[in-house]
């Protein structure tokens, strides 16, 4: 029955100060929901540990390569080579396999269809403990010699491209040319190591020299109670001994451990720390805002609390009283936090699955799981106590006779003006630190998303394929697969301008060196590297590309005419500073292959790389018609009431009959390529927003609210100055002059820190040291918060003023 | 309205809107006050007393009638020239002493005086410290209200209200939150400046304290019902007691 009545006060209260009550929820959910969002993606993102047994001991290995460029990349690609002598000597690992990842192109009678797959160790594939739904796994290696000629697949190719063919197993799959025994049909939802849909069996060069061959990603189970920071240190222990042997190869490089979690993401070192530190601070912010406007509430209520504790009523009794009401607001608070996730988490999955063509690792989950539950509940129990701790501290110590006395202005407000003060400084210091931060975020991944290409994009619309297939060994065999295709395409109505590329903007193949043909080589300093794309006379044309100096290519350029490139005019200006490039020679070392090359055009420029902030990367453009390689894009310009999914149809009709061995994938605008390029910074920027915009309205009420309150607390002190011949401007004034002192501890100890912690390492922050618009951004976020000051202050204040002063003066 | 009179007022209505009732606070209020005199304000609770004092100190708009402080009609002033009268011809003493928590003693004394742009730092101290010094309160400038006890908070308060040199003291019942002792000494206080030449007017229900006034007036649902000497008073509980 108490439990009953408690309630029945307690929500009437509520019910009695709706702004007050729906600000304090607002505040909840905002922090709650961020700091949810956050956290369930960052432990997608690092260290969720894997569905399988003891999985989360499975790690996979990292290299962070210093020294090139400005940032610390960290990559997870390992020669065969240190693979090998890595699994050999190391001791830690209950498991330690390795993929080779890639695309394979399904082949039978009637289509053909790209799936990704993964060449794996069978040792791993075994590990994992999850029998196959039909047949068997691969054979364990034994001496490395693999099982050849063999294939398992996943249930849904087997269901979706294969018609769930009960007699699947032992029948012949051709794929990607060549013709395998499937042996075996793996679970429903099961995709390893990421989102792979094929496997076959890993084959290594024993005897490979370092640094050479196909490139693996290593995974491995660690043994029972061997800690990350103790396989690192092994590891590094190894490399020391690589390096000694092959100092070129190996110095600079430092080896990580990290869960396995973080295999599949490509963000930057330090960003799942700097997204957690963010979230972090917006839920400190919650927290403070909760407890000011809690304390906000029980301020207005120490005439009530006097009166119960002159009743009789403990302070352990005062206390569960208001302890009850901020559980009301907090559980309700949780629960609508919950309501949001269930709405937020689906739509950032979604952004994210756009932004990577659908291939998301198989333990990425969208949804509200009891994992995130559980944090939810802890974290609201914290934020519970924490703020409501503060309020009763404050409620034991004010001195019911003074607040009974109340007739007596002035007795306690000292107490009370210094909690304000404190409020409202960390208030108004923590929302600068966070706004700036988020506005730096947003300004990084907006530039990376408003990139320029150099190209035209309208209309344009791209689609892959690839010729790696025994039909398509020679040149000529390519180019005549070329040439009908293009062919084929323009006939048919609706599509102009085709061309072809072996790289569209946004990206870069081959890594090749070079050198200037009469130019000094010190042989001490490496090579500068270059990145060779072949592409179709017309493509440049055909994607609105400027020629500056030189010709385009032509029917010409062919196998046995001169080798020659186009080269952008930034490139030009940094190889002959002084001189025209045109007709000057280059030696062109890709593949250890040596070639002269002669530069016969300069063209305006195409961004071929995803993040503009990176810089492009040195580009030989080169006619496919004087070599022909097997992986290509083509572009062609849609006519205006022609759509994508008309292009989509004809190509793949024009595909199958041209070959239907080879098919024609991922078929787009080019705008959305290139959007899908940006490997999720789109969505990244979506989550920034997001983030920002919860942080900003999260800001806002608080600051509002506590200097709202600051103010308003002090109606009958404008009315004792009003009384005392105090002029109205000259109250506003003093407010302004306080707001001055706030925001000048806004400056020192929110934006500064800010500023420096961005401008310090902005790479953090997606691979940017693009700064300049940091002096604005603060100046921003100042203004911002000199503007809402200013509200806060004059609301109030005015609304004291309004009064007469005799009323001011009566005010509680 | 006589020559000689600080405040005049003729035919003071207030009326108090709230939630579609009117309280008729006061009610044709026709009353003068002459420079030097000690006027104590009477009546019961509700009746008015408050609403009049405010009214006499700006405090307050009258709904209808004319205020005159020193021949000057300051009813009709805007409200940065009412302002400027509150902080140069008004000295007031509220009940509940009205001191600003956060400032300390000669913050709080100092208050008024900082409104006045033709004062200098040094002068102001030297008037703080004389207001202070008539109050006996000059060896407590740093403490904080919240360090003092209900007499010392009313001193400051009155040392507030004399730092100006007002033309005229408004007391709302000054004594009302004090214990005898302490109400003793500040009556005592304000009579002696009466004797210094103050005008004051004061509210109080207490009829030891109206007895130091020169005249008494006594309020009935808003309107005066009594106007009379004290002398005639005091006749009359001498009468009483004996
Ligand atoms: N701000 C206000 N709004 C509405 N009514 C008011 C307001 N202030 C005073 N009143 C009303 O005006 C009348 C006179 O109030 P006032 O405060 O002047 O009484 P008082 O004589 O000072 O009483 P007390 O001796 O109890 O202090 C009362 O009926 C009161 O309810
Ligand atoms: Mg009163």
């Amino acid at each position: 029955m108490k439990i009953y009545s408690d309630l029945a006060f307690s929500l009437r209260l509520l019910r009695n100060t709706p702004v007050l009550t729906v600000m304090t929820v607002i505040v909840i959910v905002l922090g709650l929901s961020l700091y949810l969002a956050s956290y369930s993606l960052v432990k997608m993102l690092s260290d969720k540990p894997m569905p399988f047994p003891s999985g989360d001991r499975y790690v996979t290995l990292k290299t962070i390569n210093s020294g090139i460029g400005d940032f610390d990349f960290s990559s997870n690609a390992y020669d065969q080579f240190t693979y090998q002598r890595l699994k050999n000597r190391s001791e830690n690992y209950a498991h330690l396999g390795a993929y080779r990842s890639d695309s394979f192109v399904l082949s039978d009678e009637e289509y053909s269809k790209r799936v990704v797959g993964a060449s794996i160790s069978a040792e791993l594939f075994s590990a994992l403990s999850i029998e196959p739904l039909l047949g068997r796994l691969f054979e364990r290696d034994i001496d490395n010699s693999a099982e050849d000629g063999v294939v398992i697949i996943s249930y849904s190719v087997w269901q979706d491209y294969y018609a769930g063919n009960m007699d699947i197993i032992g029948e012949v799959a051709e794929i990607d040319g060549r013709f395998l025994n499937v042996i075996g049909v793996m679970p429903e939802d099961f995709r390893f190591p990421t989102s792979h849909e094929v496997w076959f069996p890993l084959q290594l060069d024993q005897a490979i020299e370092p640094g050479r061959g196909f490139q693996l990603t290593v995974i491995g189970v660690l043994n029972p109670g061997v800690t990350h920071a103790a396989a690192e240190l092994e590891l590094n222990a190894l490399l020391a001994e690589l390096t000694s042997e092959n100092p070129e190869l190996y110095s600079g490089r430092t080896e990580l451990v990290r869960p396995y979690a973080s295999s599949a993401s490509t963000v930057t070192l330090g960003f799942n720390e700097a997204l957690t530190f963010i979230t972090l601070i917006i839920l400190m912010l919650g927290v403070l805002n909760l407890s000011s406007l809690l304390l906000i509430r029980s301020i207005s209520r120490e005439q009530e609390m006097a009166v119960r504790s002159s009743l009789g009523a403990s302070n352990l009794q005062l206390a569960k009283q208001l302890l009850f009401e901020s559980f009301l607001i907090c559980s309700g608070g949780l629960i609508l936090s919950f309501v949001a996730l269930a709405v937020l988490l689906p739509w950032l999955g979604l952004q994210l699955e756009n932004g990577q063509n659908g291939n998301l690792p198989f333990w990425y989950e969208f949804k509200l799981t009891s994992q995130v539950v559980l944090t939810g509940c802890l974290c609201t129990l914290a934020i519970w106590m924490a703020s409501s701790s503060v309020v009763i501290y404050r409620v034991c110590r004010t001195d019911s006779n003074r607040a009974l006395l109340g007739a007596t202005k002035g007795g306690d407000a000292l107490s009370r003006a210094l909690v304000t003060r404190f409020t409202v400084g960390v208030e108004v210091i923590l929302s600068c630190f966070l706004l700036v931060l988020c506005g730096a975020a947003i300004y990084f991944t907006s530039q990376i998303t408003n990139t320029d290409y150099g190209v035209r994009t309208e209309q344009v619309i791209s689609a892959n394929f690839s010729l790696e297939h025994p039909d398509y060994e020679t040149d000529e065999a390519k180019l005549l697969y070329l040439e009908n295709t293009q062919q084929s395409i323009t006939e048919s109505a609706g599509v102009t301008n085709v061309a072809y590329t072996t790289s569209l903007p946004s990206s870069t193949g081959l890594i090749g060196n070079y050198f200037i043909e009469g130019r000094n080589v010190d042989v001490n300093v490496p090579l500068p590297s270059q990145w060779p794309i072949w592409v179709s006379e017309n493509y440049f044309h055909a994607l609105d590309v400027e020629l500056i100096h030189g010709r385009f290519f032509t029917d010409s350029d062919n196998a046995r005419s001169e080798s020659v490139i186009i080269i952008d005019e930034v490139l030009a200006k940094k190889l002959w500073p002084d001189t025209s490039a045109i007709g000057k020679r280059v030696v062109s070392i890709v593949d250890e292959r040596e070639q002269i090359v002669t530069v016969v055009g300069v063209i305006s420029g195409i961004l071929q790389t995803p993040n503009v902030n990176v810089g492009n990367p040195d580009v030989f453009y080169r006619p496919l018609t004087q070599d022909t390689p097997a992986r290509f894009s083509l572009v062609a310009t849609l006519q205006q009431n022609y759509s994508e999914s008309d292009f989509s149809q004809t190509m793949r009709r024009i595909a199958n009959q041209v070959d239907r061995n080879i098919p024609v994938e991922n078929v787009q605008m080019l705008k959305s390529y290139l959007i899908k390029n940006q490997g999720g910074y789109g969505s990244i920027a979506d989550l920034f927003l997001l983030f920002s915009i919860g942080t900003l309205l999260l800001a806002t009420i608080g600051v509002y609210s506590v200097v709202a309150r600051s103010v308003s607390e002090r109606t009958s002190e404008i009315g004792i100055r009003r009384a005392l011949g105090s002029t109205n401007q000259r109250i506003f004034f003093k407010f302004l002059k306080q707001s001055i002192r706030y925001l000048a501890a806004g400056i020192v100890l929110g934006i500064a820190p800010a500023a420096f912690i961005v401008g310090a390492d902005p790479s953090v922050f997606l691979m940017s040291d693009n700064i300049i618009f940091l002096p604005q951004l603060c100046l921003l976020v100042l203004l911002f918060m000199a503007f809402l000051f200013t509200l806060a202050s004059y609301v109030p204040a005015r609304k004291a003023i309004l009064l007469e002063p005799a009323d001011a003066l009566r005010y509680e | 309205m006589s020559k000689e009179s600080l405040i005049s007022l003729e035919g003071i209505q207030k009326i108090f809107y709230t939630d579609e009732i009117e309280t008729w606070a006061l009610d044709e209020i026709h009353l003068d006050v002459k420079q030097g005199e000690y006027l104590s304000i009477a009546g019961p609770s509700g009746c008015g007393k408050s609403t009049l004092l405010s009214v006499m100190g700006l405090l307050n708009s009258s709904t209808e009638g004319k205020y005159f402080l020193a021949g000057e009609d300051v009813a009709s002033l805007n409200s940065t020239a009412q302002a400027r009268v509150r902080n140069r011809q008004i000295g007031f003493i509220f009940q509940a002493f009205n001191l600003i928590g956060d400032m300390n003693v000669f913050e709080n004394v100092e208050l008024p005086l900082t409104y006045r742009k033709e004062l200098k730092r040094k002068e102001r101290k030297a008037k703080v410290q004389e207001a202070l010094e008539k109050v006996d309160m000059a060896h407590r400038l740093n403490h904080f209200p919240s360090q003092l006890s209900g007499g010392q908070q009313q001193r400051v308060a009155i040392a507030r209200a004399l730092t100006g040199d007002p033309k005229v003291l408004l007391a709302d019942e000054p004594t009302g939150n004090l214990d005898s002792k302490n109400a003793q000494i500040v009556m005592d206080l304000l009579g002696d400046l009466h004797k210094q030449g103050s005008t004051i007017c004061m509210v109080t229900h207490d009829p030891r304290s109206a007895l130091q006034a020169e005249r008494q007036i006594t309020l009935f649902d808003g309107k005066i019902v009594d106007d009379q000497p004290t002398a005639n008073l005091r006749v009359d509980s001498e009468a009483l007691v004996s």
